[in-house]
């Protein structure tokens, strides 16, 4: 019985077609975490500086690293001597 | 797909599980009459539960809240329905109202549900989380928030892969797919309408350039804030980095024909002093600025927190907002006018927050039969006596709780409440209904 019920999604994904956008979307949160991950895996980065390393937007890589953050993957290392941006770390 | 409709029976429903119709099912329930408590979202606490502080004794806005959802929770004579839509209210005779409810899926079996958000923890799917205003994502397996009541993940089924991840790391086995949309024919012998208010979407007025990452709404800085902040500190959406000038621009969305709201919000006032004051012990070294036309501090106890904000070293412009234009390294321009001299000025902040208006919530109207539902010339509900007895509506046994007759504080709010259960109450008494 138990084994049945943990198994839903299937009886679910007879009904429900998972759209091509959920499908990209969950590409694109992959990659984008694989290279945060990769960025501040040696260093502590601030938001500009690992928006300039991934050649992304600095809005979108504070969403991902504060993401990230929420997740419990990332976590705050300080500020820098001007008191203007948090640098980031690897949870470990 | 739905269930086939189930028939409940209620004394009183009450439509909106914000802080008002929170107090007001409590009031209802001990006096020994089954409440039947609807709430749209995935947890009860409305607006009040995302707010960092109250005004003006800047006592934590969740504290005050999270008792009462818990007193609600645990009442013998309130049912709570998270997550259902009212589709509409029809008074069948002068003794009782048919309600016609959904109780949406929520993928998750509520009563087995321990909140360990261990679904949450095995969900690969991230979406913008509505609860921080897309500051940050969240899972399609979630919990709203940690506050959340009831403290119950959902799934997210449009943005679910349905990979089965969240399912196979349950402990209490409680995800279930199979679950469907469930229809009520709700009878009740009278409604508390505590639908709420709405917030003015800056957008309409594109000369303040909300779409730029650096202006912001009130209730964003509200989340920015608030211990279950998005962000590990106040810091700006374009950049992350912690803002030293900042610049609150009042009577965004009220007092304003140009928008079609010519009426004070109330509340604005009061929030942007309290935010400022949170700020300067958030980022001790920024520069706060409150534009405003007149501060309306009228309540108890709000022009010594005016006087108090002021003695902190929150500044104040008396000065109307013409334009905000963005320049390269984000910061942004603000032309005003100084009222007081008559000159125009401009000045650079890094960070702007608009003081955003609340407006009449428009859901009431669509859940009555036409011309039944009346409203006043701002939108909200029509009171039947404003000065004598606020809390009646336009439609004889529906009672009007909170901010469904206009913008208020949370004190009103919950003022109104009371008064709109005292009077549900007596009309129940008074017409010794029988279904």
């Amino acid at each position: 019985m138990e084994d049945k019920k943990r198994e839903t999604f299937k009886i679910k994904r007879e009904t429900h077609q998972v759209s091509q956008e959920v499908k990209d979307g969950l590409k694109a949160y992959n990659k984008i975490k694989k290279q945060i991950v990769e960025a501040i895996g040696d260093e502590e980065l601030t938001i500009p500086q690992i928006a300039e390393k991934l050649s992304m937007s600095k809005p979108e890589t504070l969403y991902y690293v504060m993401s990230l953050l929420k997740f419990g993957i990332v976590q705050t290392a300080g500020i820098d001597d001007m008191d203007e941006y948090y640098f980031y770390k690897l949870k470990k | 797909m739905h269930t086939a409709k189930e028939k409940l029976f209620y004394d009183a429903v009450v439509v909106g599980g914000g802080i008002a119709g929170v107090e007001a099912a409590i009031n209802i329930g001990n006096n020994n009459l089954k409440v039947l408590l609807i709430e749209k979202d995935l947890t009860l606490g409305g607006k009040m539960i995302l707010l960092s502080k109250v005004f003006p004794t800047l006592d934590c806005g969740a504290c005050i809240t999270t008792p009462k959802l818990s007193e609600v929770a645990r009442h013998p004579n309130v049912t709570i329905f998270t997550y259902s839509e009212v589709k509409n209210i029809n008074k069948q005779d002068k003794n009782y109202f048919k309600i016609n409810v959904t109780k949406k899926a929520r993928y998750v079996e509520e009563s087995n549900c321990t909140g360990c958000q261990l679904c949450e923890d095995a969900c690969p799917v991230v979406v913008p989380d509505q609860y921080q205003y897309g500051m940050v994502g969240r899972k399609a397996a979630y919990i709203p928030f940690n506050i959340a009541s009831p403290r119950i993940a959902s799934i997210d089924i449009d943005s679910c892969t349905l990979c089965g991840a969240c399912e196979k790391a349950c402990p209490t086995s409680c995800i279930d797919f199979t679950q469907k949309d469930e229809d009520y024919e709700v009878v009740a012998k009278t409604v508390v309408m505590a639908t709420g208010f709405e917030l003015f979407n800056p957008n309409k007025i594109p000369r303040l350039s909300f779409e730029s990452k650096n202006v912001i709404t009130s209730m964003e800085m509200e989340r920015l804030l608030a211990p279950t902040r998005p962000y590990n500190h106040v810091i700006r959406p374009s950049d992350g980095k912690a803002p030293d000038r900042l610049a609150y621009v009042l009577c965004t969305g009220s007092r304003d024909l140009t928008v079609g709201n010519p009426m004070c919000s109330q509340i604005c006032c009061m929030y942007s002093i309290k935010q400022a004051q949170l700020l300067m012990g958030a980022l001790p070294m920024a520069d706060v600025t409150i534009y405003y036309i007149d501060i309306r501090s009228f309540g108890k106890g709000f022009e010594e927190f005016y006087e108090q904000a002021k003695g902190m070293g929150v500044n104040f412009v008396k000065g109307k907002i013409g334009k905000i234009t963005e320049n390269e390294e984000g910061n942004l321009i603000l032309r005003y006018e100084d009222i007081n001299t008559g000159k125009l000025k401009e000045v650079e902040h890094d960070l702007v927050v608009l003081s955003v208006g609340a407006l009449a919530h428009q859901e009431p109207a669509c859940l009555f039969p036409e011309g039944e539902w009346k409203k006043d010339i701002y939108n909200f509900a029509y009171q039947k006596d404003l000065f004598y007895t606020p809390s009646l509506s336009s439609i004889e046994g529906v009672f009007l709780a909170g901010t469904t007759s206009g913008p208020m504080d949370i004190p009103d709010a919950i003022l109104s409440a009371g008064a709109a259960s005292m009077e549900a109450i007596r009309y129940l008494k008074q017409a010794s209904l029988e279904l």
